[in-house]
């Protein structure tokens, strides 16, 4: 079970409003006991009371009436007799009406007192009608006598018994009244008390509460106030596990993280000082790279242009080699046909060269027949056997011709077929030479885009190197200003004390920031290191012991 | 015909021609006629020497292989071929056949004189064949008797 602050001040509510309630229920039972012994008294004790007191009344109505009656008025008057006979009656009647309510309303112990008087009553009644019937028949001496006489007597008697039952009646409402004061007296006491005790536990449990509220709370403030100026080097004790305690816990977390939290800062803020110096050293050298970079660049670029320039020329050197391919592709494949139509025509020498053999052949057997004829005819065929011998000689003559002829003209069919051969097997060595040129031609072509491309390019990057130049410089003061940021930052870290060093900072102390900031001081000579604050005037340094010229001005100022 | 009868005359009238790598030699008034190769008929149980016939202006005339009958190998037909048409005499009748020539040279005339007798101790050709030789230019040139070969291969053929 967990005592909170809710529970304590619930259990403490309810505690004062428990005993409230039973106050209240309390004081509920005892005026409801008032009220029913008022209602008591009102409804039958008055009564009671009235009815005694209106019995007496009647009892002396009646003795009135019976005097009334004995006196005779001046003016006779014959009705007054039975009139008063008649208000005897009523006045019997509300007596016996009230002796009613008596008997049904008194106490038991009382009822004694009512029969007493009932006794003397009828007595009385009794004497009373008799002394009537003496008036009645005359007898107003005897009558007034009886009355003067017994009848004062009765009636003596008569009134104190009545008296008596008026007294017993009173006495018992007083005793009721005394009851009621005494049921109220000890009703305020109860209630007294019980406010007495609220009061008590009340105060007591409050005073506890606040008391352990209040101590805690002080506690708390103690430590958020240390916080607030600095101070992280303690933490508090808890005990109890209320909301207070949560808050002490609480409070001392965050101050246990604030620790943590400040000695990450100052690390960080460490690293960010040798980060920031490193920085500036790398951007320096980025710088200067940068401007190799462009150098280098512009060379790039000068020799690109260069090739540029040359892969045109071949371009358009490919493109007159290719015109010239073609030619030659197609010239070859005209010689190749015309090689083919003198083979033809070589061809058709031969045929007509066979045609010449052979008629000098069928000569050369005619010639031989002739001479064989001439032998035979002896010396008349001498003659003519030299005319055969010589045609024959002219036969043999035209066909050793027409064989060399023939040997020739086929030896020339075949050298112009080999070279119409040769030539058609030229033409797809010339064509495929054309089409490697084309290809070289659209690859130069190709090549001049792409070095007019890579010549942009390197435009380009000679654009973003200058660029990168003036970015690494830019970043170089970037890096010693974040140098003095970081600087401002420890000091502004130092505000925390995380330990029992002191303010001293020895985590965030400036000894080791100097040397980051000394790196960056002393690779920027030409860069002023920067004030903390650039509020924008200036820092004159009137301390010092001055120099030689504050002479000068001394001596001026005398003369 | 012998020897001889042909010394009888002063000159001999002779037409060369080649059979193989031999130059013979025949009488021109004995050829009638010189052709081209002819379509030949094949002559059903003719010999190796007359083993067909051909048509010669109309006429059936045997064509005469000599080399069978002179032994000189066969080395077929070439443009310089033909055929030499020869009237002889066989059994005493002049009968025309034909011979088939490698090629033919010329019409010569020699004296009788240059013509020599064939040496008996000769193996190489059966004697009776040939008439003589002479020296032509070109080596000897061989004169065939032919109607001593005819006979002797027809008589031949029939022995066999």
């Amino acid at each position: 079970m967990k005592f909170t602050i809710k529970t304590k001040l619930g259990a403490i509510f309810a505690f004062v409003f428990l005993l409230s309630g039973i106050s209240a229920v309390m004081a509920l039972r005892d005026l409801k006991a008032s009220n029913d012994s008022i209602t008591e008294l009102v409804a039958s004790d008055v009564l009671r009371m009235l009815t005694a007191e209106d019995l007496i009344t009647q009892e002396l109505l009646l003795q009135v009436n019976l005097r009334e009656s004995l006196v005779d008025p001046s003016v006779p008057d014959a009705g007054r007799p039975a009139r008063m006979m008649a208000d005897r009656e009523a006045i019997h009647a509300q007596i016996d009406k009230d002796l009613q309510v008596m008997r049904d309303t008194l106490p038991p112990e009382q009822i004694p007192l009512l029969d007493a008087y009932i006794v003397e009553h009828e007595k009385n009644a009794e004497l009373a009608d008799r002394i009537l019937k003496l008036n009645a028949s005359g007898q107003s001496a005897a009558a007034n006598d009886l009355l003067l006489g017994d009848a004062l007597a009765y009636e003596v008697e008569n009134n104190d018994a009545i008296e008596a039952l008026r007294n017993a009646v009173h006495e018992e409402s007083n005793a009721a009244v005394a009851l009621v004061n005494e049921e109220y007296a000890n009703a305020r006491v109860m209630l007294i008390g019980m406010l007495v005790a609220s009061l008590l536990v009340g105060s007591v449990s409050a005073a506890f509460v606040v008391l352990s509220i209040s101590g805690r709370m002080k506690q708390c403030i103690e430590l958020a106030t240390a916080v607030a100026s600095g101070d992280l080097r303690r933490t508090m004790a808890t005990k109890g596990n209320d909301e207070v305690a949560q808050l002490q816990e609480t409070v001392n977390e965050m101050v246990l993280k604030l620790r943590e939290v400040v000695g990450n800062v100052s690390m960080a803020v460490r690293n960010v000082a040798s980060g920031s110096a490193q920085m500036a050293a790398t951007s320096e050298q980025l710088s200067q790279g940068a401007t190799e970079q462009a150098a280098s660049t512009e060379e790039a670029s000068a020799s690109v242009e260069e090739m540029s320039a040359n892969i045109k020329q071949s371009a358009d050197n490919a493109q007159i080699t290719e015109r010239m391919a073609l030619k030659s592709a197609e010239d070859a494949r005209t010689s190749g046909k015309a090689v083919a139509d003198a083979v033809d025509a070589m061809q058709t020498i031969a045929d007509r060269i066979m045609i010449v053999q052979e008629i000098a052949r069928q000569t050369d057997l005619l010639a031989l027949n002739a001479a064989v004829e001439a032998a035979r005819a002896g010396e008349h065929g001498r003659g003519f056997a030299v005319v055969a011998a010589e045609v024959r000689k002219l036969a043999e003559r035209s066909q050793t011709a027409a064989a060399e002829i023939s040997s020739l003209s086929a030896s020339t069919v075949r050298t112009a077929a080999s070279a119409g051969e040769m030539l058609l097997g030229l033409v797809p060595d010339i064509e495929k030479t054309s089409a490697l040129v084309t290809e070289i031609s659209a690859a130069s072509r190709e090549l001049a885009t792409g070095s007019a491309q890579i010549s942009m390019s390197i435009q380009q990057l000679d654009k973003v190197t200058q660029q990168n130049t003036s970015a690494s410089e830019e970043m170089s003061s970037s890096a010693t200003e974040l140098a003095s940021q970081s600087d401002a930052l420890a000091a502004a870290v130092e505000f925390f004390k995380i330990d029992d060093a002191g303010a001293n900072g020895v985590i965030i102390g400036n000894g080791r920031m100097r040397p980051a900031a000394s790196v960056a001081a002393a690779r920027q000579p030409a860069l002023p290191r920067k004030p903390l604050r650039n509020d924008g005037g200036f820092d004159f340094d009137l301390a010092g012991d001055g120099d030689e010229n504050d002479a000068n001005f001394k001596r001026r100022d005398a003369a | 015909m012998k020897l001889a009868s042909l010394r009888k005359t002063e000159h001999l009238t002779l037409v060369t021609l080649a059979l193989g790598s031999q130059t013979l030699a025949v009488p021109a008034d004995v050829l009638r006629e010189i052709l081209d190769p002819l379509p030949v008929t094949r002559v059903p149980g003719a010999g190796a020497f007359v083993p067909h016939v051909v048509n010669v202006r109309g006429s059936v005339v045997p064509l005469a292989n000599l080399k069978i009958a002179l032994g000189i190998p066969e080395a077929g037909v070439d443009d310089r071929s033909r055929i030499l048409v020869l009237e002889i005499p066989l059994d005493g009748e002049p009968a025309l056949v034909a011979i088939q020539a490698d090629a033919v040279h010329e019409v010569t005339t020699i004296e009788t004189l240059r013509i020599e007798r064939v040496p008996e101790t000769a193996s190489l050709w059966p004697p009776e064949y040939l008439i003589g030789l002479y020296k032509g230019a070109e080596g000897f040139v061989l004169l065939p008797d032919l109607p001593a070969i005819f006979s002797a291969q027809t008589s031949q053929a029939a022995a066999a």
